[in-house]
């Protein structure tokens, strides 16, 4: 410990002027990005200048973790410190340590800052909050430790790390059928996570251990080739198998809900629900599920569908799905859709999804500033209403609120992904139409999940040409 | 493995893909011994010295350095173990006296006082604004100050004049004669080596040609002057015997270093090997003599 604070310490002292430059890029974002957050005037170019501070500060992560890295560099044969007693533990220690008070801490605090300027409780989210921080930490800050590893100096550093970027996209947009990939929740980012932090990790330990770099820059090769290879094998079902039964393994059969084969979509939900990327279509069976409660909601709804007609079977992996109050909607190859499009076919569909029911019903007054949904909160500005959320997730919430004494409308808030952003605030307009005035009455139903279920259904003879999306 | 050598290495050998950078060689260095390593250019002193520091991992053979094999010099051995090299980066943005201080707590034997005025160097100057026997000297003063047991030095004169040259060796001598202290030296100022190496090795083209105490080989290898009544001394050198190399024939005049004296009279052996000379002159020679007679002749 001893000895990785003397090299904690000693790349403080080398590297202040460029902590000072980055601690400048987080004050000045930190004093900008509120400037553009919506319900605020626009002021000139300064969504411009916030986007720039975004590039500069991910461009500062890499100059600092870089530099710190190569100031005990771990290529070549001349470097200082390896005639040196150092030990290597205490030499890695000692880069972790620079990178998580120096660069990450930073960055974390001036996120802190940014929720409180919205009025907000850091602590509301914890849970996001620590999975924001991970994944800074493990996308671009880890990569970026790991690239510095390989090389000697920042310039090679840069060029290794977008050559990689490069690579890996050039490669999957090659690779991949146009879906996205088809792993299904709750197991695609937990594994992916852990298998590649853990390797890159791996790598690191390596290299600090053995100061191979040539077998270093190989493991990274060889991550990215697993990588795309478990990309390309969910997109063409080559893990189907092992997907399915982890799928199978989470989300357990409930016997009071049941998928109902209905004959046809209703008009009003024929249109097509989902992107459809070239050489795709978007199907539409017509299912229903019974046994839900009439004021659920679905969210992350996948789909594993199975075609058998004569001797042809068709049975690609896990993919998501769109699933409305009459039907449920899918990808499926043009060529596939054609081939199963003129006969009877056998058709077997499992559905996972998650089920949410109103949780909490809270009523306020609209004012100028007031307690949102979710702890978060709201303004009233020109009108229109803003809500503001800490990291969090927006779950399914229903609004509802006489406009101006209007009659009452009611909305559900969209969905929106958690961390992974510079700006830890999630701003969300009420869509409402019309103006909202001070004294209204507004009501905010927050749903909460109440089970992860999956369900089947096997329709022995269907014409698959009827249930194309046009 | 006996304790009483500070590095002993056996069949240790390099290569970098199919080009043979050191071919097995067997060498001890004795405890206290200041051995001087020596050749050309390439002729594989660096490689040598990195392999023993576990820089570089050997092809095969292996390596024991203070009684531990050099693969496991990592971490704490190098509180006993100190590297100078001409080619060795630095931490550039710190002074020299940041420097030192940096390096302190990593040793528990650590003695630098008076050592920086010893060299004359400027505790607030900045490594990168050093000059390049500056930057020597400073190289010098944070190994001597942790009194390692072994010292290892790759070309550490290269380029230095003469004046820096021999205040480093004064320091190095100054420090280290306890005899406690084995140095390992390479260089090509072999006059300077002279002066106080106690053994030396001899490398060409990854080859060690031989590896002994330094008077040792100062008195085995002796030039010689023959001189005859006519000009026989072309014959006279087709029949020198092995040892005998760098031979020039001239009229009535041979010239030729003998490496493997092991008689009192040399010259007396001389005669008797070439009855018809008239004049035998057996003439001691120095480091750098030898050094160029070695790479003249290619004998051992």
């Amino acid at each position: 410990m001893k000895q990785a604070l003397l090299v904690f310490r000693k790349d403080v002292h080398h590297l202040w002027q460029e902590l000072g430059v980055y601690l400048l890029l987080l004050a000045a974002y930190a004093v900008a990005a509120p400037q553009v957050w919506p319900g605020k005037t626009p002021i000139g170019l300064l969504a411009v200048f916030v986007t720039l501070l975004k590039v500069l500060m991910a461009a500062s992560w890499l100059v600092l973790i870089t530099r710190a890295v190569h100031a005990d560099s771990l290529v070549g044969d001349e470097q200082f410190w390896i005639t040196r007693p150092y030990r290597w533990t205490s030499l890695l220690g000692g880069k972790l340590l620079f990178v998580a008070v120096c660069v990450a801490m930073p960055f974390v605090l001036m996120q802190w800052a940014l929720i409180l300027e919205a009025g907000l409780n850091p602590l509301s989210a914890k849970a996001a909050l620590l999975e924001s921080i991970v994944r800074f930490a493990l996308n671009p800050m880890l990569t970026m430790f790991v690239v510095a590893c390989v090389t000697d100096g920042l310039a090679s550093a840069f060029t290794f790390l977008v050559g990689i970027i490069i690579a890996w996209a050039g490669l999957l947009t090659f690779a991949l059928s146009g879906i996205e990939m088809r792993t299904s929740p709750p197991y695609d980012r937990p594994i992916m996570s852990v298998l590649f932090g853990g390797l890159m990790i791996g790598i690191v330990i390596y290299q600090y251990a053995r100061r191979r770099t040539m077998q270093s820059r190989l493991a990274i090769g060889g991550t990215l080739v697993l990588f795309l290879l478990l990309m390309v094998g969910f997109d063409r079902a080559g893990f189907g198998a092992p997907v399915k039964a982890m799928i199978r393994h989470h989300y357990a059969e409930i016997s009071s809900l049941r998928l109902v084969w209905t004959e046809s979509v209703p008009y009003e939900e024929r249109g097509p629900d989902m992107r459809i990327p070239g050489g795709m279509v978007e199907m539409k069976l017509p299912v229903q599920i019974e046994g839900m409660a009439s004021d659920a909601k679905l969210r992350d709804a996948h789909v594993e569908v199975e075609m058998e007609a004569g001797a042809m079977r068709y049975a690609p992996a896990w993919q998501d799905a769109v699933l409305s109050e009459h039907a449920v909607g899918f990808l499926v190859p043009k060529d596939v859709f054609r081939r199963y499009a003129a006969g009877d076919t056998k058709v077997h569909l499992e559905v996972v999804a998650e089920e949410l029911l109103p949780a909490r019903d809270v009523k306020r007054v609209v004012a100028d500033h007031f307690q949102g949904p979710m702890g978060g909160v709201c303004l009233l500005v020109e009108g229109k209403v803003y809500c503001r959320y800490p990291y969090e997730e927006v779950i399914p919430t229903r609004v509802e609120v006489s406009a101006c004494g209007g009659p009452a409308t009611s909305l559900t808030l969209r969905y929106m992904p958690v961390g992974g952003k510079f700006d830890p605030v999630v701003n969300e307009m009420l869509p409402i139409r019309g103006n909202i005035c001070a004294g209204d009455s507004i009501r905010f139903t927050e749903y909460g999940v109440v089970s992860e279920f999956r369900i089947a259904l096997d329709e022995p003879s269907v014409r698959i040409d009827q249930y194309r999306v046009q | 493995m006996t304790t009483s050598a500070a590095i002993e290495v056996h069949g240790l050998s390099k290569r970098f893909g199919k080009a043979t950078v050191l071919e097995p060689m067997d060498l001890t260095v004795p405890r206290g011994a200041v051995l001087a390593l020596v050749g050309h250019n390439g002729a594989g002193k660096t490689t040598l010295i990195k392999m023993l520091l576990n820089i570089l991992p050997p092809t095969g053979g292996h390596a024991s350095v203070l009684g531990m094999p050099s693969s496991e010099l990592r971490g704490d051995v190098f509180t006993r173990v100190g590297y100078v090299s001409e080619n060795q980066e630095m931490p550039e943005w710190m002074t020299v006296q940041q420097l030192m201080e940096h390096l302190r707590p990593l040793y528990p034997r650590w003695k630098d006082a008076g050592l920086l005025q010893e060299l004359q160097l400027p505790p607030e100057r900045k490594i990168e604004h050093l000059s390049r026997g500056m930057r020597m000297k400073l190289a010098f003063a944070s190994v001597l100050a942790f009194a390692p047991e072994l010292l290892l030095l790759d070309e550490p004169f290269s380029g230095l004049d003469t004046a820096i040259r021999s205040e480093l060796v004064q320091t190095l001598l100054d420090r280290t004669h306890d005899s406690e202290t084995t140095v390992v030296i390479s260089s090509h100022d072999l006059a300077e080596l002279e002066t106080f190496a106690s053994h030396v090795a001899f490398l060409r083209a990854g080859r060690l040609l031989f590896a002994e105490p330094m008077d040792r080989l100062l008195t085995r290898c002796r030039e010689v002057t023959v001189t005859f009544a006519g000009d026989t001394a072309e014959q006279a050198k087709l029949k020198l015997p092995d040892g005998c190399v760098a031979a020039e024939a001239e009229g009535a005049l041979l010239r030729f270093v003998d490496l493997r004296v092991n008689v009192e009279d040399h010259e007396g052996a001389i005669r008797e090997l070439m009855p018809e000379a008239v004049q035998v002159q057996s003439e001691g020679m120095n480091l750098r003599a030898i050094f160029m007679a070695l790479n003249k002749g290619g004998g051992r």
